[in-house]
């Protein structure tokens, strides 16, 4: 993140709630402007908000007219907060145009994980770069540098690390992985998945750790210390 | 049996009794008849120059038709058949040529007071005529014993000589001419049941669009009344089902309305109690850097389940299940569900990770239903690693894949755990069980509970299939798959 605070705007009634929310998100660096009704959030929507938290049983006027307005003339992604609403309630959100929303309850880290999730800038730079800590993938021109040193990869191991550098901090399944990377007649299946991995992290040297392998699902690859 | 079959054996059953009395009735009005033209002719023959015929030739009276060829033979009014049995002539007399075939034979013979006659060919005066003469009658008749011959007697005007009293003979309507008196009764009866066949035919048409309009108003909840047609008992009966139509839909419309009522008031109350649980989340939260609250975690976390389950329950359980369905993109279900359950796994030292295919995985199902249904399986996974959770290194993943032939496209979502597994000996009927038992009540450490009974039941819903098995090294691996609308790319 860069040292400007991302701005989010919280539409939440309920006052015990909203202060929660407004802390929570307060301490995790975001400046937070809260509206507590409808009608007030029409006046002010979109603002300079880089995101809005949206309740959506209002005072004033109705959660989704709010959103379906505010879809009129911005773009800002909306987080809806939910209170076990009927499956049309949250489907209409999303089709007026949500981009996620949250079933109360829901734990703080949760919330947390979610704004964090929608502002995240992408990492791929226009020209296909993708930058990771000390790692540096250029997917065009199909070179890695690991901590300014090119590293020469098999093509197989070069397409794991872009693909795991697509999503960073995600996982990817085997099955997901060795089907976008592998060819089944030439290259095996998912136990030779496993080789592979095992070589790149290898001539990737101390930031081989960048790779993790996730129990049950595959691998990982995230910014972590050597 | 068709309506109109039954008209038909109904109208056959009506009119056999009907044809029997026809031909009886038939059968006395021909007897009448008779006796009536025996007596006519009787008179007329006798006044038209017959006494003194008679009284001049007692012997040889009556001259026999035949022998005058320029005299028409008498003919009856109202019998016009040729008489068929010749052997049943009374008086037995030969007839070397009767009158022509087609005209009945009278046989006249002459009496005097006494009843005796001149008449060698005469037969003895019936005995039954006679009673009724002596008992002072001027004109009786009757059948003679074999009941095929009417004989008439007809005591004249003058009391004295051979020809005081006469008796005439004429056959009366056999078998035969029953018969003929049968077929016009019978072709009537044949003719009314063919009436009644076509004319049926309306009314059957009738009968069968009322049946059609009750049969399409029921489909459609009785909303609209069916059409009345005349005034008749069918009208009749097509306003009782409007009326029973109005009732029902009353009744429909009043629980349609507790339903709704009830619905809301769980909707209602689910917010009212999903608000504080959130607050109270926060400052669990909140205080888990300062102290232990582990087991609260876990029990807001179950609090929570159990109403969300509650609400799952009421969906399936409604008056039909009430599945909304739309094109739920199942990557970022996952990411919900793991996101939900990440605080307890953290609580349980579990590590719970997911992984979804990079393209959106889209599949045609209730949001809210599926999205409960695996929270459900991975809360148990969560909930029942109590192995690995003491031990610190725990895990749960979740794995969502589509696998795309160029027929369909399946969406695969795997709950797997390092926990301690089920028995495979329970792994086939666990999901049998119903949500209602005891058993899937209790909140017993290794009892997998309400939750799994509703993810099974949403499963089923949808037409989804939920497996169990054990996982190789220790585990559990539930698997939920599905038809899948193909991976999209993201917009």
């Amino acid at each position: 993140m860069t040292g400007q605070a991302r701005q989010i705007l919280l539409v939440e009634d309920d006052a015990k709630l909203g202060q929660q929310v407004v802390d929570q998100l307060r301490a995790a660096g975001f400046g937070v402007d809260w509206i507590r009704d409808g009608d007030t959030a029409r006046d002010r929507l979109p603002g300079e908000a880089h995101l809005v938290v949206l309740d959506l049983m209002l005072p004033g006027t109705y959660g989704l007219d709010l959103l379906k307005e505010l879809r009129r003339s911005s773009d800002v992604p909306v987080l809806v907060l939910s209170a076990q609403e009927d499956t049309h309630v949250k489907v209409r959100a999303l089709e007026l145009g949500a981009d996620d929303y949250l079933t109360k309850p829901f734990w703080p880290e949760e919330l947390l994980a979610r704004v964090h999730a929608r502002l995240r800038r992408p990492l791929a730079a226009p020209d296909g770069q993708l930058v990771l800590g000390e790692l540096a993938i250029d997917t065009a021109a199909r070179r890695v540098l690991a901590r300014g040193e090119a590293i020469e990869l098999t093509r197989v191991e070069f397409d794991v690390l872009a693909t795991l550098a697509r999503r960073p901090g995600a996982a990817v399944s085997r099955i997901d992985l060795a089907a976008d990377v592998l060819d089944p007649e030439r290259e095996g299946t998912e136990r030779t998945l496993d080789v592979h991995v095992s070589r790149l992290r290898k001539k990737l040297g101390p930031l081989g750790s960048y790779v993790t392998t996730v129990w049950g699902v595959g691998y990982r690859l995230e910014e972590r210390a050597p | 049996m068709s309506l109109r079959k039954t008209l038909f054996i109904k109208m056959v059953l009506v009119m056999l009794p009907l044809v029997a009395v026809g031909a009886w009735a038939g059968r006395a009005f021909d007897y009448d008849a008779r006796v009536d033209a025996l007596h006519d002719f009787v008179l007329a023959r006798m006044e038209n120059g017959g006494r003194e015929e008679c009284e001049a030739d007692p012997e040889r009276f009556p001259p026999r038709f035949n022998r005058r060829p320029d005299r028409r033979p008498p003919r009856l009014r109202g019998v016009d058949r040729p008489l068929p049995d010749r052997s049943q002539r009374p008086n037995g007399g030969p007839r070397p040529a009767g009158p022509p075939r087609g005209l009945p034979r009278i046989e006249l013979f002459a009496y005097d007071a006494t009843f005796r006659s001149a008449n060698q060919h005469a037969p003895d005066f019936p005995a039954d005529l006679r009673a009724a003469l002596e008992a002072g009658a001027t004109r009786a008749d009757g059948r003679t014993q074999e009941g095929r011959v009417v004989h008439v007697a007809q005591r004249m005007a003058w009391t004295d000589g051979p020809c005081a009293v006469l008796c005439a003979w004429l056959p009366a309507g056999d078998a035969s001419l029953s018969r003929a008196q049968l077929v016009p009764v019978l072709v009537f009866a044949a003719g009314m049941v063919l009436a009644l066949w076509f004319a049926a035919g309306p009314i059957v048409g009738r009968v069968r669009r009322l049946t059609g309009a009750v049969r399409r108003a029921a489909d459609e909840g009785y909303a609209s009344p069916i059409p009345v047609e005349g005034r008749d008992e069918l009208a009749q009966l097509a306003t009782a089902f409007n009326d029973a139509g109005r009732e029902v839909r009353a009744n429909l419309e009043s629980a349609q309305q507790r339903e709704e009522a009830l619905r809301l008031f769980v909707a209602n109350t689910m917010h009212d109690v999903m608000m504080p649980l959130t607050v109270l989340q926060g400052h669990l939260s909140q205080l888990r850097d300062v102290a232990d609250v582990g087991g609260a975690i876990e029990e807001v976390q179950y609090t929570t389940s159990l109403l969300q389950n509650l609400a799952a329950v009421a969906k399936l359980e409604g008056a039909g299940p009430t599945k909304h369905e739309t094109d739920v993109d199942l990557g970022a279900l996952v990411a919900r569900v793991a996101g939900r359950h990440r605080p307890l796994a953290r609580e349980r030292s579990i590590e719970l990770e997911f992984a979804v295919p990079e393209q959106a995985v889209l599949a045609r199902c209730d949001l809210t239903l599926v999205e409960q249904a695996v929270s459900n399986l991975v809360h148990n996974a969560v909930r029942h690693n109590t192995v690995r959770q003491r031990a610190g290194d725990g895990h749960v993943a979740i794995v969502l894949t589509c696998n795309e032939s160029q027929s369909e496209a399946r969406f695969e979502l795997e709950v797997l755990d390092d926990g301690p597994g089920i028995r495979s000996a329970d792994l086939q009927h666990i999901l049998e069980r119903s949500w209602r038992s005891d058993e899937a009540r209790t909140r017993a450490p290794d009892g997998q509970g309400l939750g799994l009974h509703i993810a099974s039941e949403a499963a089923r819903l949808h037409g989804f299939e939920l497996t169990l098995r054990e996982r190789e090294g220790g585990g559990l691996i539930v698997r939920l798959t599905g038809p899948a609308l193909g991976r999209r790319s993201p917009e």
